[in-house]
């Protein structure tokens, strides 16, 4: 059956009223239109931009706040891994590793030397509180001319 | 050259020395299949023109890449009703008027035509098309006006042929009804 034949015997069952074939067009289109249309059209298409179907495409403004934000999240997974490894402990216990490999390098007697010229102050607060050893440690060393010179500077009542 | 098939034409448009006269042809062979479906759908000539000029450009941008996978026929049945329905769909986000409003502008524009006849059936189907949804608005244009069979609706439109059939009875029991009421 013709697709014609078809839509007729369709409509005649679902509307009885309607006429079967329009006997005079309703809308027109004005006189001419389609003679026209064609050229219109291709000059309409040649000239419209194309609207290509883009995947992905940056422009330079694009790819600075692109890469800034590349680096601010670089910088914050680093951030949380690195104090990540600080709470559970781990971050500590690697630098107490580092310190005592590093430490263990120094001479003993450097750090004897060291820890006992210097326990005056680490153990002591204040000058009243230093302890005649402490003060011998301290002046361990000087020549006696530049003591000498210093109490010639600052008169004994002074530094009392 | 309107005798070409849509083959030819294709071929034709690929081909750079023959591109423009290929798109005139085809221009010719569909200009008025799409003026029309487009009036029907939009109302007004200007609307209608401008969503046929819009389909063509489409036409223009999209047919050297058209893989065939359907027919031409079809694929640029598709372009103009997506065009169509877009172009509605922006004038619902443009207008402040609800949509019974906007189904009576149309039918205002419709009576506005110098050749309006309020007591003729064709004018009474034309005001009765307006008052249908747009999806049963585009399938009946379709089937009534255009003589699409089923089958290639259903391509077109990517609706099973049942639910096609199912949209075309209630679109047509309205219009008997508005007839019967007017």
């Amino acid at each position: 059956m013709e697709i014609k034949e078809e839509i007729q015997d369709e409509l005649k069952r679902l509307i009885p009223e309607l006429p079967l074939q329009q006997q005079q067009p309703t809308i027109q289109a004005p006189n001419g239109y389609f003679e026209q249309l064609p050229a219109q059209l291709l000059a309409i298409a040649k000239s419209a931009p194309e609207k290509r179907a883009v995947l992905f495409q940056l422009q330079p403004l694009q790819l600075k706040y692109y890469v800034a934000a590349a680096v601010t999240i670089g910088i914050l997974f680093f951030s949380f891994y690195y104090f990540a490894d600080l709470a559970s402990g781990e971050g500590v216990d690697s630098i107490n590793q580092w310190a005592k490999q590093e430490i263990k390098e120094v001479p003993a007697e450097h750090i004897s030397l060291y820890t006992d010229q210097t326990s005056a102050f680490s153990l002591h607060a204040t000058a009243a509180e230093t302890e005649n050893k402490d003060v011998a440690l301290l002046i361990q060393g000087i020549q006696q001319e530049e003591i000498q010179r210093l109490l010639n500077d600052f008169p004994i009542t002074e530094m009392q | 050259m309107t005798r070409y098939t849509d083959q030819q034409l294709l071929f034709e448009f690929r081909d750079p020395s023959t591109k423009d006269a290929a798109f005139t042809a085809l221009a010719k062979k569909y200009q008025e299949k799409i003026y029309w479906l487009a009036r029907r759908m939009v109302v007004s000539h200007e609307d209608a023109n401008d969503v046929a000029q819009n389909t063509f450009v489409r036409i223009w941008n999209g047919l050297e890449k058209f893989r065939e996978d359907s027919q031409l026929y079809t694929w640029i049945y598709r372009i103009a009703t997506n065009e169509c329905l877009s172009f509605l769909e922006q004038q619902k986000r443009k207008s402040l008027a609800s949509l019974s409003e906007q189904d009576q502008e149309r039918a205002e524009s419709v009576k506005a035509d110098a050749h309006f006849d309020a007591q003729k059936l064709e004018w009474k189907l034309e005001l009765a098309i307006q008052q249908l949804p747009e999806r049963q608005r585009l399938v009946f244009i379709l089937r009534y006006y255009q003589e699409m069979p089923y089958e290639q609706m259903s391509k077109l439109l990517e609706t099973s042929e049942g639910a096609l059939k199912a949209s075309y009875h209630h679109a047509a029991k309205k219009i008997e009804q508005y007839i019967l009421n007017h």
